[in-house]
């Protein structure tokens, strides 16, 4: 009797756990097998397609190039002013922001009547869609007839209209602050969720020490922001590094590539310029630098702990 | 006396950079707004006028009647839009919390590498995806559809997505769980049926979030759809802008269309938006 049962209770048991082991794996799947198809794989044919060569009106022709298109790249001045758009364009503008997003949110933590209104005025420009804010500014900055001209001449800052978005030297600038202008509240009301998570015995102990406002700010505030302060600065480096909207709807990387930044040379380079493999290298580029970056964050500044 | 003056000076100094930031945040909206009750002639006037003094609902009319080519009028576009944020956010919250269940209940193999891997996806700049995907999408005749849109918005929107609802559900006690399942509930119902309901606004919070991902895109909408008739309402305006005459009018009327909802969004997740976003960037 008992030899008859056992095989059965053996594959019985085999089963349960069998289901028990998989079932985490059947609620992550849909997730994992999405990003295996659609993020990883593509990363991969990427990493293919940039050591073969690839031309979109030559179907079909793909041979083995090695490290041509890299070279190519490399070598091709129209990619290297791009990395010097980006590298300007980032720091400047992640800069920027976490300065402006700083005092903004010192700002919002000072109670005053009306705090909460100034909070969601201030949220405005995150929310408005990047096409729509580029439109705006974009007609704000017209040379005829755009109001900023106009409010600088008034202001007497500027003596004659500027042509901000057709100026080789003005454009970039100009990009900057589209940029800045639609990317500080994020940082700020970061910085401000973690103002207000800093103990105010902190403050008061301080305060009996007899410490002034920018000792307060430099010994307590800063430091105690430091690990909002390393997510947001990431953050912000790798938004812009990925950034297309804002700069190709504005100027489409123009005028004479003087706000091309990586990601609009990649998508020019494929879809005007048919080289498929020359992008690909151009974009395993942009991973290798977004790669480093996080690397960078977790392993030299200790950000592993307050990412998970 | 002298205390008085410091008081006020202090207050004066706050209310100017208060101030100060309002004006940069909002006077660019203020002028869309402006612009969308404005008639030709007054946006191509000079001195520009911030307030319209022959306001006229011309460019809304136009939007809202007139199609522009062959049958496709805006109401198209943001029917469009609207379809492909709806989608996106239901199938990203659908699938994230499940795997965000997944995630925070169960001990399992590859835990890390999965960690790593929803961490590197963030990082990831969409333009390096962007050709592959375009090949993929040609491959499997998904090419100017709808459909294509969501499939890689739902892709890109689930690890984060999975890792804010993951930090919701850690915060629930898995006794709910596990109590239910001792009534008779299979992990899947006790997911459903206890779970979900109480992380409920938290839920609302990603559900909100990914559809204003959907609503917003533009570059992958720019490469994946050819014909005017799938065109989202960021591809439209962004297209319409670069015609030699640029209809400011009704540009700013549908600009203003789309920006709306968002910003009513926005103000609904406002709480969220900090507690949601350090909560789920730093976990703690």
């Amino acid at each position: 009797m008992t030899t008859d049962e056992r095989p059965r209770d053996g594959y019985r048991a085999f089963m349960l756990t069998l289901r028990k082991r998989s079932t985490p794996y059947l609620f992550l799947a849909p997730m994992v097998i999405l990003m295996g198809i659609f993020i990883i794989a593509p990363i991969l044919r990427n990493a293919w397609m940039s050591v073969h060569e690839w031309y979109l009106p030559r179907p079909g022709y793909h041979p083995f190039v090695g490290l041509k298109n890299y070279y190519d790249v490399f070598t091709a001045s129209t990619f290297q002013n791009s990395l010097k758009v980006t590298g300007i364009y980032v720091v400047v503008t992640v800069l920027a922001r976490y300065v402006l997003a700083m005092g903004i949110a010192l700002l919002l933590n000072v109670p005053f009547r009306g705090r909460g209104l100034v909070r969601s005025i201030v949220i405005i420009p995150w929310a408005i869609p990047v096409v729509v804010a580029c439109l705006i500014w974009a007609q704000m900055l017209d040379f005829q007839f755009g109001p900023i001209n106009y409010w600088l001449m008034q202001l007497g800052i500027l003596d004659e209209r500027a042509n901000w978005l057709a100026d080789l030297n003005l454009v970039l600038p100009t990009a900057m602050v589209v940029n800045i202008w639609k990317g500080t509240a994020y940082p700020a009301i970061m910085l401000l969720a973690g103002l207000q998570s800093i103990p105010l015995d902190l403050y008061e102990a301080a305060a009996v020490d007899g410490a002034s406002s920018w000792r307060k700010f430099a010994s307590i505030t800063l430091p105690m922001l430091k690990p909002v302060s390393l997510i947001v600065f990431l953050l912000l480096v790798i938004w812009t590094i990925k950034d297309f909207g804002i700069i190709y709807v504005l100027t489409q990387g123009g005028p004479a590539h003087a706000t091309e930044v990586l990601t609009v040379y990649v998508y020019k380079r494929a879809f005007e310029g048919m080289r498929l493999g020359e992008a690909a290298a151009g974009g395993m580029v942009l991973l290798a630098i977004s790669m480093l970056l996080t690397v960078f964050y977790l392993k030299v500044l200790g950000g592993e702990e307050s990412v998970w | 006396m002298s205390k008085r003056i410091g008081l006020l000076t202090r207050n004066l100094l706050l209310y100017g950079a208060v101030l100060a930031v309002c004006l940069w945040s909002i006077v660019p909206f203020v002028w869309m707004i402006s612009g969308s009750f404005k008639d030709r002639g007054e946006i191509f006037t000079w001195p520009p006028v911030l307030i319209p003094r022959q306001p006229t609902f011309h460019g809304y009319q136009q939007l809202a009647g007139e199609a522009m080519f062959a049958g496709v009028g805006y109401v198209n576009f943001l029917l469009n839009s609207l379809s492909v944020a709806v989608a996106t956010s239901f199938v990203v919250v659908a699938f994230a919390s499940l795997a965000a269940y997944g995630m925070s209940r169960f001990r399992y193999r590859g835990s890390t590498a999965l960690k790593y891997t929803i961490l590197f996806s963030q990082m990831l700049p969409g333009a390096l995806l962007l050709l592959p995907l375009y090949l993929f999408m040609r491959d499997v005749k998904l090419l100017d559809t709808l459909r294509a849109l969501v499939i890689v918005y739902v892709a890109f929107g689930l690890p984060y997505n999975t890792y804010i609802i993951k930090g919701y559900l850690d915060s629930i006690p898995h006794e709910l769980d596990e109590q239910a399942m001792i009534d008779g509930c299979g992990r899947f119902e006790a997911l459903v049926k206890v779970v979900l309901p109480v992380a409920g606004p938290g839920l609302a919070a990603t559900t909100i979030s990914a559809f204003i991902t959907g609503w917003n895109e533009f570059m992958f909408a720019l490469v994946f759809l050819n014909t005017y008739r799938k065109w989202t309402m960021p591809l439209a305006l962004s297209t319409f802008r670069a015609q030699y005459l640029v209809q400011w009018g009704y540009l700013f009327a549908g600009s203003t269309l789309v920006t709306l909802p968002v910003i009513a969004l926005f103000l609904v997740l406002q709480r969220h938006l900090a507690s949601g976003l350090v909560a789920g960037a730093m976990n703690k």
